[in-house]
């Protein structure tokens, strides 16, 4: 069962680097996109005229000019038929490979999701398949928002977008504050620390996070190896390792969670240049947690529960000096919990999260970091960021 | 400010979608009209119609206590769902029932009000029953009445308690078609509710009556809890500590719909909160609770929770579970205040 998981994990995270090769095949270079975009950039903007210049013969993918009033027209065509067609915003703004690309994403996020939640509906969610059946669903539903919110991006951003992936750099640490709103616990204050590390190809994190006003207690650290791409913040895949703890001394309760999972982020200008700027990560990994209770006094292992984990996002970076993410997270068990539906999907829903961080310009080490988590709980959190030197 | 109230409500829905239920079970098992005035103790039943001489109720309890105070009589009681050997005593007579059209529905002619006790002679009397636990019917509702024949095969049975689901979406129709069905059984039902009953909230409270309930039948403490939106609400956490702070050391089973924590924690068909299900099963387990039971998924596990004996019955006749040679089932569960529970037995309909 592992090998189809690992595949589709690949699948998933490397979906630009298949579609960059079949660029090549179809006669456009594999040329790293900062380049084409920026020879797109000039082509628009040196034009007051009625028709864009064609960008070049090789590295974009306008081959034709395009009338500014189609690419007036991209946002509307996204907003009204992108719902339905992922990529008719693209298509019509003259980004044919993006388009192309995006509509052949939602058939895969079409068929993936029929896969997947066709197997849950014809096994009854058995145990004995829920795991490739859940995973297949839900990178389903994400290939298929994606390509949908790619679409306007791309209908939006007319492939005229400046933001870059930045570098990462030796370390970063984060300190901060979480503001928990959950009616379930007495918590509402956190002090948030969190430390980030490069070790050559090795990444090692740890944060931790102290409730001011009930005996409640997280932890988490854990090592991720680069399998592809750079130590940036671009196109990557990392297998993670990691383990959580947490502590509810008001509620009588402990978990120790320890889980495996393959990470990547895909800069999306390495799967259509009209969507440089954005960028989509994702995750799918398998987890233990172990409870222990007051009550019992077992200590924490004294029964374990496995989790599945997997984690969809979109992003868009701002400039080279900072960037957002929306993501949806299927795990339920940290302190936001998992969304709540009041219908009959209760319980079976993870959580929504967004955040973005920003470096100064005048002191480009220090930055902020804010964010919004909403499961059965909000999380509104904020933070100051360091780092180390940006000569790496 | 205004139009940030929309969002505060919405806010406040996410986080708490089980608070309305918390508020109509306030409000459930009283009912004032046309001079007549009818009052559940602990809310147990719905009162379906009330009149100057006559109402009607739904029982979601083998023991309920009246306080009646007719608009005129004689006052005709009609009252469903109940043990076979219910009787109506009232200030220390007991009344005779004027009419027993079905095991489970008695009709009493009352010539005054007052305070009314409705239960089995035997109820308050420790000693060793039987149930059955049922859970998970939904859209097998044209099926189930087979189930409901294996359970009257077996007399000892002296009531079913279900987490919920028993219909396909809370609708109206549904819940009044599946009450008609369940007068096929020879025992009364008692039921939370579930995930697929959440669409129609007002529907079950009107019909069935409360989302969660507690009663005691021979020396055993049974609390059914509303977990049908995947988290019991903090009001109703408030109530579920007090029933079990009062029986810690007794005999005590829980009842709610979604699996505090899923068998199967890959599927993780349970809370919607890791951290929320870990502290109900300390609060379950510092109160002694003896048993969990769950419905939910469509299958059958016995496993255990904070040192608690859990079990999963999802057997009423939904979309089965592949895979696992289970099934449609029930429970059959004995009980003895002396020694707690002395069995648990699958009973395969299929």
């Amino acid at each position: 069962m592992r090998l189809p998981l690992l595949l589709l994990a690949w699948a998933l995270l490397s979906v630009g680097g298949t579609a960059l090769a079949q660029s090549g095949a179809d006669g456009a270079t594999a040329e790293p996109a900062e380049p084409a975009v920026a020879a797109e950039v000039v082509a628009t903007t040196e034009l007051d005229a009625e028709v864009a210049e064609v960008a070049g013969p090789a590295g974009t993918e306008r081959a034709t000019p395009c009338p500014r009033w189609r690419r007036r027209l991209a946002p509307v065509v996204s907003l009204l038929a992108g719902p339905v067609v992922h990529g008719a915003g693209a298509l019509t703004g003259c980004h044919r490979l993006a388009g192309r690309r995006l509509g052949l994403t939602q058939a895969a996020g079409l068929g993936a999701l029929i896969v997947g939640g066709g197997g849950l509906v014809i096994t009854g969610a058995s145990r004995k398949t829920i795991a490739p059946f859940t995973y297949f669903a839900i990178s389903g539903i994400g290939l298929f928002m994606f390509s949908w919110v790619a679409d306007l991006y791309a209908a939006i951003s007319d492939g005229q977008a400046r933001g870059r992936p930045g570098p990462n750099t030796a370390y970063e640490l984060n300190v901060g504050y979480r503001q928990v709103h959950d009616p379930q616990f007495d918590h509402d204050a956190f002090a948030h620390v969190g430390f980030g590390a490069w070790l050559g190809q090795q990444r090692l994190f740890a944060e931790v996070d102290v409730a001011l006003d009930t005996d409640t207690q997280r932890g988490r650290f854990g090592i991720a190896r680069r399998l592809l791409g750079g130590t940036g913040r671009g196109s990557s895949l990392e297998l993670e390792l990691a383990s959580t703890w947490q502590r509810f001394g008001a509620d009588g309760f402990a978990t120790l969670t320890g889980e495996l999972s393959f990470a990547g982020r895909l800069d999306l200008a390495d799967f259509a240049p009209a969507l440089v700027g954005s960028f989509v990560e994702g995750s799918l990994g398998i987890g233990l947690q172990m409870v222990g209770y007051q009550a019992t006094g077992g200590g924490v292992g004294e029964e374990a529960h496995a989790l599945l984990l997997t984690r969809l996002g979109y992003g868009v970076y701002l400039g080279e000096t900072g960037e957002v993410v929306l993501s949806y997270d299927h795990r339920r068990d940290g302190l936001e919990g998992g969304l709540s539906t009041e219908s009959v999907g209760a319980g079976n829903i993870g959580f929504l999260d967004l955040r973005g961080r920003g470096w100064f310009p005048g002191a480009p080490r220090w930055g902020v970091e804010g964010s919004i988590t909403v499961g059965s709980a909000w999380i509104v959190g904020a933070s100051i960021l360091h780092r180390g030197s940006l000569d790496r | 400010m205004k139009r940030f109230l929309p969002w505060a409500v919405l806010v406040a829905a996410c986080l708490r979608p089980s608070e309305g239920h918390v508020e109509l079970d306030d409000e459930v098992g009283r009912e004032m009209a046309a001079g007549s005035t009818l009052t559940i103790d602990g809310g147990l039943g719905a009162v379906r119609s009330l009149e100057a001489a006559a109402g009607t109720v739904w029982s979601a309890s083998p023991v309920l206590a009246v306080d009646l105070v007719p608009g005129a009589t004689p006052f005709t009681l009609e009252v469903r769902n109940l043990p076979a050997d219910a009787e109506l005593v009232v200030d220390g007579v007991t009344v005779a029932p004027s009419a027993t059209p079905r095991p489970t529905v008695k009709v009493w002619t009352l010539d005054a009000g007052g305070r009314l006790r409705i239960a089995p002679p035997d109820s308050d009397t420790p000693g060793p029953h039987r149930v059955a636990v049922l859970s998970d019917i939904q859209s097998a509702v044209d099926e189930v009445q087979d189930i409901f024949g294996r359970m009257n095969q077996d007399p000892t049975i002296r009531f079913v308690v279900s987490t919920g689901d028993l219909t396909d979406n809370g609708t109206f129709d549904e819940l009044t078609r599946i009450q008609d069905e369940l007068e096929l059984l020879d025992v009364p039902l008692y039921s939370t509710v579930g995930n697929h009953e959440v669409p129609g909230p007002e529907n079950w409270h009107e019909l069935f009556g409360p989302f969660s309930s507690y009663f005691e039948y021979r020396g055993i403490a049974y609390s059914l809890v509303d977990s049908s939106n995947a988290t019991v609400d903090p009001t109703e956490l408030a109530s579920l500590r007090t029933w079990v702070d009062a029986h810690e050391g007794e005999t005590h089973l829980f009842l709610t719909h979604v699996p505090i924590f899923d068998y199967a924690g890959l599927r993780s068909g349970s809370f919607r909160s890791r951290n929320e299900a870990a502290r109900l099963v300390n609060v379950l387990a510092e109160g002694d609770v003896d048993a969990l039971f769950f419905g939910h998924v469509h299958s059958y596990y016995a496993y255990g929770l904070g040192g608690i004996d859990a079990y999963i019955s999802g057997g009423g006749g939904a979309i089965e579970e592949e895979l696992d040679g289970i099934g449609r089932h029930y429970l059959a569960v004995d009980l003895d205040p002396a020694v707690g529970i002395e069995g648990v037995q699958m009973v395969r309909v299929d």
